[in-house]
């Protein structure tokens, strides 16, 4: 037993998917059905590859380094300063995607349940409980995740099978959809990749893993859970509602929890257990995203620990959550970000693969 | 002593901060301080007794907008029986109405609500909501309007029934049936009852909602009327093109759209008079249909393969007896020219409002995409293409059983 190590590849696997699942799980059905109608499905799958080649590289370059983390050796790759620039970049998207996802957390919560609480509450309720248990260390990181992580993926699931019956196959055909564009598709499909962020996530874990090579088994997994959560989502909502109605909803998958019974209305309104599912969900995105920001700023400042750095971001957290005047405005600068961050944690870990490989660092050795 | 002191402060400091766990909800209300709307019937408003807005949401009346009248069934608290009743020399509350019927004015639903909550002391929940009931006029005129609020509307369930009334919709707000305390939730349970004795398609708003917005469907809504004092008819099915009510159907065509669908189980009986045999009555049990797309030069042509399974149910005329499966089979074939001609119907109604509530167009755009892309470019393609569509039936009848008389 290995007691510097404790970090097993199924708990990796845990974290990245608990990391995932998050805000964009209520609304991403409409999107996809924009891109593709009845091939909304197809849309969704689509963005996978995508999505695993990010993890591929960072899974790739982690591994050559199965000491450090992703911020330490990027600096003996890159130079102190270019390192230390991009780690920059990566503290800032985290801290930004985190005050978006706070904003639309808040904006659901408002809009279906507290509708006299303002929003500046739900948030701030939420980013001092994140701001908090962003001051544990890594291990603890991770075993929060854990503990979370199973009553996410169970209750999503009871939700679909509950939903299964109320299924229309002909809603979900053609599989490819109508009037579906090269240039439609494709966009669904970035979009779809984007809603896969958060692998990075492992650049934290690989330091502490058991056995650091299995960590693209890991990912792997944790990426084909995700997918298929996906995919359950969105062929239980289109299958519902069809593409045309879900286009018009603004949180399709609400809609669909709340429309299913068991029973012909014996157990009704089951948006009360997926909206408790979603809160917990989106902690532990925001939990991951917080933790990855204030690491990040850490590594780039060289502070010994992110304790500090933690509370003392917590404003400036706040104040990006409330930047955005509207609901449309919020969900705009959300998915630029997403592109952004999509952009960024896919071309990052690939620009220290390549040079990892030219300058012939690490990995071979070990 | 400093040390007695920073533990003393940061102990008081750690307990003031628990105390924010105590609030509660910051949006908490007591059940008992909700004006919980459980029905709603909307109408047009009469040319001669409109009344003069009330003002509450606008100030000059320029709208241009026709107004409605809501009659809203609000829950009266703690008299609403949540249990079986316990007779009505038992409690004090037997004798008292458990909701209570406002009426109020707008030019849009959202208006009216506002009236309601100017005129009523409690704010208006429509968490509850079970029972909407439209009038014909405003399904035939701007029933879109409506939907708008209610689809907004994050307290309005998709599990709500839209019923559309012959005549005025608010008197069956004030309907007092004796199998229920409550108007809306016999209602209600009438409804609920009759899609488990398949007399009625689970026809929810979001279902209705649902089919309005796929380019290959229409919606449809339950028709109801007012017999005598107390009695509620489901008269047919009311269905809809561009977004208008167009018509209604009888109810023994529903039977016939629900064949069509496939929905189990049969509810409806068909009384037909046999050449040899006479009058006789055929109960429907089980339903099942399937629909094939070809493209005959250009054009899609539906077939339907429908098959009942019935029992035969009453036959008045006894003279002939039926006692073998010949004769059997001779009332089978008897009974499927009867129930073409009643598809034939509601096909022929619906293909000349161009209102294809039997959702043919989604099979073709499931099934022929190739087709549906090239010709169909909005709802109205569809619409206008479904009253020249050719549809191939194709029904096949067993009767199966004949109840307790063996001759």
């Amino acid at each position: 037993m290995n007691n510097n190590r404790p970090i097993t590849t199924l708990q990796v696997t845990a974290v990245i998917t608990s990391t995932i699942i998050g805000v964009g799980i209520l609304s991403f059905p409409r999107y996809m059905a924009d891109a593709a109608g009845s091939g909304a499905p197809l849309v969704t799958a689509a963005g996978l590859p995508v999505a695993f080649a990010g993890l591929w590289f960072t899974a790739a370059v982690c591994r050559r380094f199965p000491q450090e983390t992703l911020f330490v050796f990027s600096r003996r790759l890159l130079g102190r300063g270019f390192a230390d620039i991009l780690s920059f970049c990566i503290f800032l998207f985290f801290a930004f995607s985190t005050g978006l996802t706070m904003r639309q957390f808040g904006e659901v919560c408002v809009t279906v349940i507290f509708k006299k609480t303002p929003v500046e509450a739900v948030i701030l309720m939420m980013l001092l409980l994140a701001a908090l248990s962003v001051r544990r260390n890594v291990i603890k990181f991770t075993y929060i995740h854990i503990f979370y992580a199973p009553f996410i993926l169970s209750s999503i699931f009871i939700i679909v099978l509950v939903a299964l019956k109320d299924i229309d196959g002909l809603n979900l055909l053609p599989l490819t959809g109508n009037h579906t564009t090269a240039a439609s598709f494709f966009r669904g499909m970035v979009t779809s990749s984007t809603l896969y962020q958060g692998t990075i996530v492992l650049a934290l874990l690989v330091p502490l893993m058991k056995n650091p090579r299995k960590v693209l088994k890991a990912g792997t997994a944790a990426l084909l859970i995700v997918g298929i959560v996906y995919i359950l989502i969105v062929l239980i909502t289109v299958g519902m509602f069809g593409a045309y109605e879900t286009r018009l909803l603004l949180y399709p998958t609400l809609e669909t929890a709340r429309s299913i019974s068991i029973g012909e209305g014996v157990l009704e309104r089951f948006d009360a257990i997926f909206i408790i599912v979603w809160v917990i969900s989106i902690f532990t995105t925001i939990f991951t995203n917080y933790y990855l920001a204030a690491y990040a700023l850490r590594e780039a400042t060289r502070f010994r620990d992110q304790r500090l750095l933690a509370s003392f971001l917590l404003p400036f957290i706040f104040t990006a959550s409330l930047l955005p005047k509207n609901v449309f405005q919020s969900y705009c600068l959300a998915s630029v970000t997403a592109i952004v961050g999509l952009i960024l944690l896919t071309l990052y870990p690939l620009l220290l693969w390549l040079t990892a490989i030219l300058r012939n660092q690490g990995g071979a050795s070990s | 002593m400093i040390f007695r002191f920073r533990r003393q402060l940061s102990l008081w400091l750690a307990l003031s901060m628990l105390s924010i766990v105590l609030t509660g909800c910051w949006d908490q209300l007591e059940i008992e301080d909700r004006a919980l709307v459980l029905g709603l019937a909307i109408d047009q408003a009469p040319e001669d007794s409109q009344p003069k807005s009330d003002q509450v949401t606008h100030i000059k009346d320029n709208l241009n907008l026709p107004m409605i009248r809501v009659t809203a069934q609000i829950a009266v608290p703690g008299r609403v029986p949540l249990g079986p009743s316990n007779g009505e020399s038992g409690g004090s509350g037997g004798s008292q109405n458990p909701v209570w019927v406002v009426q109020v004015y707008g030019y849009t639903l959202d208006d009216a609500m506002n009236n309601l909550e100017q005129q009523i002391s409690d704010p208006r929940y429509l968490i509850h909501l079970r029972v909407l009931i439209i009038s014909e006029e405003i399904a035939r005129t701007n029933l879109g309007d409506l939907n708008d609020y209610l689809r907004r509307n994050p307290e309005v369930r998709r599990r709500t029934w839209m019923l559309v009334s012959e005549g005025e919709a608010s008197q069956f707000m004030d309907v007092n049936p004796p199998l229920q305390r409550v108007p809306t939730l016999y209602i209600l349970s009438m409804m609920e009852k009759a899609v488990e004795s398949g007399k009625f398609p689970a026809d929810y708003i979001g279902v209705f909602w649902s089919s309005e917005s796929k380019w290959g469907e229409n919606g449809f809504l339950p028709y109801i009327s007012r017999r005598n004092k107390e009695n509620i008819l489901i008269k047919g099915l009311a269905y809809f093109s561009d977004g208008k009510m167009v018509g209604a159907t009888v109810p023994i065509e529903i039977g016939a759209f629900m064949a069509m669908r496939g929905i189990d189980p049969g509810g409806y009986s068909i009384l037909f008079k046999s050449e040899t045999y006479g009058p006789v009555m055929i109960m429907v049990n089980k339903r099942f249909s399937r629909i094939k797309v070809h493209i005959v030069d250009g054009k899609p042509q539906i077939t339907y393969h429908i098959a009942l399974d019935t029992g035969l149910d009453e036959h008045v005329n006894t003279n002939v007896s039926v006692n073998s499966t010949q004769k059997l089979e001779d009332l089978e074939g008897e009974f499927r020219k009867g129930a073409l001609k009643i598809f034939q119907s509601v096909i022929d109604k619906t293909r000349q409002k161009q209102s294809d509530i039997f959702g043919l167009g989604e099979h073709v755009r499931a099934h022929a995409p190739a087709f549906w892309n090239s010709r169909i470019h909005s709802k109205s393609d569809w619409e206008q293409l479904y009253s020249s569509l050719t549809i191939h039936l194709d029904v096949d009848v067993a009767i199966r059983r004949v109840g307790l008389k063996e001759r």
